[in-house]
């Protein structure tokens, strides 16, 4: 499903004032399939852009196309319903979000709310927690017994029980330790290929971004500063420290090694990218000797 | 030398658990010295900083803090010694406005006002909030409510600063922030610091790295001897310093690099020398 | 609920902000007390002349009381209706079944509005000229004879300030776990009195363990930090007596002597 914004302003408070800006002129493309990043400093109006996917804010001014729905400053909450399905938002720490007695009755929360059987619903909610590597044991547990890894699984198990198209994840990967991370890194991806989602990932740590997306929107102050691929993004390192942006992990050493002296084609954005410039300006030393 | 804090054979199993969260833990820290415990969420780090100010009272073993017995009569002048900052930046401001979380550890101990009034000062200037004095918590970003509890921590005087995650749930501005006043902390020489962490970059910064797994120590040393045992950092849970993956990288590809840990800055100045040799 | 002003804080750096709170909670509870000995119309005229003095040296203009009224409309009205109606008199000037207008409910139901209308005005300029943190300094200091008794006037005053300190932090709260369960289809807004009650469980539920979770984080916090009970704490925010809140005590207690006379002498 296609994501469009066409000059979107939005305002809170409007009409009071205590008025504040939350977007400006917001112009962008979420392609249907696609792995996108989100990325910018704290209060650069990421969270505000993506309340705008599944229609939680409404433009102030302009339109957000989502599939074949157009959300306008004048559109009805009735209208969003359908379109909240079709988005789903996972949040900071969703855990917190679970409520029911057992793991499965949370995760069928969703379907149930939009009109499907208990029957039905259960069976949608039993393939979501499968897919987010949930065993069938922990179905009648509490959630609030499960360990915070676990909790977060089912808390997004939750939101694919509504079976979206679009995956909207806001900081997925905050508190959990590397290996954790990791794996739930790597599960959106296999989530994403099983369902053909289009995910929009809003995150601090550049070395995802680069590893998954395909497009990048960099946002500062409301705006759209820039998009494009993670290569053309993080390219202009000096481009990158004036917006207070981070660096993939790699990003400080190479500045290192440049400074040093080394040349690179390209600024090497993952480590086998990094070794792969770097050997050759170094072997002969060891082949030398 | 007193070791600033000793512990003997610690053991403790959480109620309705099954598994001991720590196992046989013994360690010795000296004081003035930087220490990194290290281990992925649940390997019973947490556990142990806890029990380290008597939050937790140990099944087994003994806590010694500065020469002293950590006991039911000793834990309140222990604590005075200890100062912690936790997880959460929401979660542990207890004052109405920055000045008066400063202010609350020194309210406990009876602190005469007329001794607070400078000693919040010091501490908010030492942390760079002192513009922030009169603030509410709700105005302020995660980064600086850590930078606070730090402050808060601080006019207390203790002899050793824990900070038990403290930077997990900031974004990388306000982990930056913290981590430098940490370092800064650190050339004062006046406090053992013991940082809590799975960030393997803050560990690098510390003089003594702990690893521990299922509640149990499996190594220490600096970080150097930690470092390169790649493999078994990753088999811990923890991920490998971007300079030793490199390192490693480029052994893979018969480069010429120096058989053992560098950081950053080492590794770039061994890698132009090999260069420049061309 | 916005348009709700009683209970907010409205900043600034007035006369009347400057005061004590604990001079401005005496004064609140004795202008209360003294509405009630206020029987003839003068007397009136003096504490409404009171009221609309204070609301000028807060600089908070008349309006934004008027507006924050409103909420409170129904209830005014309610109780001034039931004075109307219920009153019994000589001076009947209208009747139907057991419901009458007399004369003495006509002129109980002004003084019943009356009384109302004070009380909130003063009150809501305390609050809105007052921080919530200020006002439990000064409820502490009223209450801490209280102690006498054994009531532990330490730990509530610093309840007090926790919990109104873990108001914004709720309120963020609140909000975050709202959109997450209308993200996923839950509607706080529309539909029957009873599916709308329903809709809040996913609402409580979620505060409630988040509630859990900060009371543990802030008690283990507390601990570490050396909380034991509130014996033997120093304090570091101390409220100061000021000439002008004794002047502001001086010139009340001689309006409320005079208008006490004047009671009298009617």
């Amino acid at each position: 499903m296609d994501i469009t914004f066409k000059q979107v302003d939005y305002t809170y408070q409007a009409d009071s004032p205590m008025a504040t800006p939350g977007l400006r002129d917001v112009n962008l493309h979420f392609q249907s399939g696609t792995y996108n990043a989100i990325i910018g400093q704290t209060g650069s109006g990421k969270s505000t852009l993506l309340q705008h996917l599944n229609a939680l804010l409404i433009p102030t001014k302009g339109e957000v196309v989502v599939g074949d729905q157009v959300v306008t400053p004048q559109t009805k909450n009735k209208e969003l319903y359908d379109l909240r399905r079709k988005v789903g938002l996972v949040f900071q720490f969703p855990e917190s979000q679970l409520f029911e007695e057992t793991v499965l009755k949370d995760v069928a929360f969703a379907p149930k709310n939009f009109g499907k059987t208990a029957a039905e619903a259960d069976e949608i909610a039993r393939r979501a927690l499968r897919l987010v590597g949930i065993a069938p044991e922990l179905e009648d547990k509490m959630p609030f017994d499960l360990s915070g890894g676990q909790m977060r699984r089912v808390a997004i198990a939750g939101v694919l029980a509504m079976e979206p198209e679009v995956l909207v994840l806001d900081e997925p990967t905050a508190g959990l330790d590397p290996v954790g991370r990791e794996e739930m890194m790597t599960l959106f991806v296999k989530i994403q290929q099983e369902r053909d989602l289009t995910v929009i990932l809003v995150t601090h740590q550049m070395d995802d971004v680069v590893r998954y997306a395909q497009q990048v929107v960099v946002m500062e102050q409301g705006r759209v500063l820039k998009t494009g691929q993670p290569q053309e993004i993080f390219a202009d390192i000096p481009w990158l420290h004036q917006h207070n942006l981070e660096l993939p992990s790699t990003g400080r050493l190479v500045q290192q090694l440049q400074q040093q002296g080394f040349q690179f084609d390209q600024v090497p954005l993952t480590v086998p990218d990094l070794l792969a410039q770097l050997a050759p300006q170094l072997k002969q030393v060891a082949t030398h000797e | 030398m007193v070791p600033i804090i000793q512990v003997k054979d610690l053991t403790y199993t959480y109620q309705n658990s099954k598994v001991p969260a720590l196992q046989n833990i013994s360690l010795t820290i000296e004081p003035g010295q930087w220490v990194a415990i290290v281990g992925h969420n649940g390997s019973g780090k947490s556990t142990l900083a806890q029990m380290l100010n008597g939050l937790i009272a140990p099944q087994s073993g003994e806590v010694y803090i500065d020469g002293e017995l950590l006991t039911e009569e000793s834990v309140w002048a222990i604590r005075r010694k200890i100062g912690i900052v936790f997880q959460s930046p929401d979660n542990q401001f207890v004052g109405a406005t920055v000045a008066d979380d400063v202010a609350f550890g020194m309210e406990n101990n009876g602190v005469p006002r007329a001794e607070m009034i400078p000693r919040v000062q010091a501490a908010l200037e030492q942390v760079g909030m002192t513009a922030y004095a009169t603030h509410e918590p709700a105005r302020l970003s995660g980064g600086q409510k850590q930078r606070v509890a730090l402050a808060g921590v601080l006019a207390q005087r203790p002899q050793v600063i824990i900070l038990d995650e403290a930077t997990s749930m900031l974004d990388p501005q306000g982990r930056h922030d913290v981590v430098s006043l940490m370092t800064d902390l650190r050339k004062t020489g006046q406090f053992t610091i013991i940082s809590i962490t799975h960030d393997i970059d803050e560990a690098a910064l510390a003089d003594q790295v702990i690893l521990m797994d299922n509640g149990q120590l499996v190594t220490a040393g600096t970080p150097a001897e930690i470092f390169v045992q790649g493999d078994m950092l990753q088999q811990h849970g923890l991920t490998v310093p971007l300079s030793e993956k490199v390192r490693q990288g480029l052994l893979q590809a018969d480069v010429n690099v120096a058989d053992h840990y560098l950081d950053e800055e080492q590794l770039v100045k061994n890698l132009w020398t090999l260069h420049s040799n061309k | 609920m916005n348009k709700l002003i009683f209970g907010r804080y409205y900043p600034g750096d007035s006369f009347v902000h400057r005061l004590d709170p604990r001079l401005k909670l005496i004064l609140n509870i004795l202008f209360i007390v003294l509405i009630f000995f206020a029987q003839h119309w003068p007397s009136y005229v003096i504490l409404g002349a009171v009221v609309v003095v204070s609301v000028w040296a807060s600089g908070i203009s008349l309006g934004f009381f008027l507006r924050g009224l409103r909420p409170m409309l129904w209830l005014i009205l309610f109780t001034v209706g039931l004075q109307l109606f219920f009153t019994s008199g000589q001076h009947v000037y209208w009747q139907w079944g057991w419901l009458s207008i007399s004369r003495e409910g006509l002129i109980n139901a002004g003084y019943i509005a009356a009384r109302f209308l004070l009380i909130i005005f003063m009150s809501t300029l305390l609050t809105l000229t007052t921080q919530p943190l200020e006002i439990a300094d000064g409820l502490e200091y009223l209450i801490s004879p209280l102690r006498v008794i054994k009531f532990p006037v330490n730990e509530v005053a610093l309840m007090l300030s926790i919990a109104l300190r873990f108001v914004p932090k709720l309120m963020d709260e609140t909000t975050k776990i709202m959109n997450a369960q209308r993200a996923r289809g839950v509607d706080f807004n529309n539909g029957s009195l009873l599916k709308r009650a329903k809709a809040l469980l996913p609402l409580l539920i979620p505060l409630m363990m988040s509630s859990i979770d900060i009371a543990s984080d802030l008690t283990t916090a507390m601990i570490s930090r050396g909380y034991r009970d509130g014996e033997g704490r120093t304090r570091y925010r101390i409220l100061k007596w000021q000439s002008r809140d004794s002047w502001v005590l001086a010139a009340f207690a001689v309006i409320s002597t005079g208008m006490l006379v004047l009671e009298r002498m009617m």
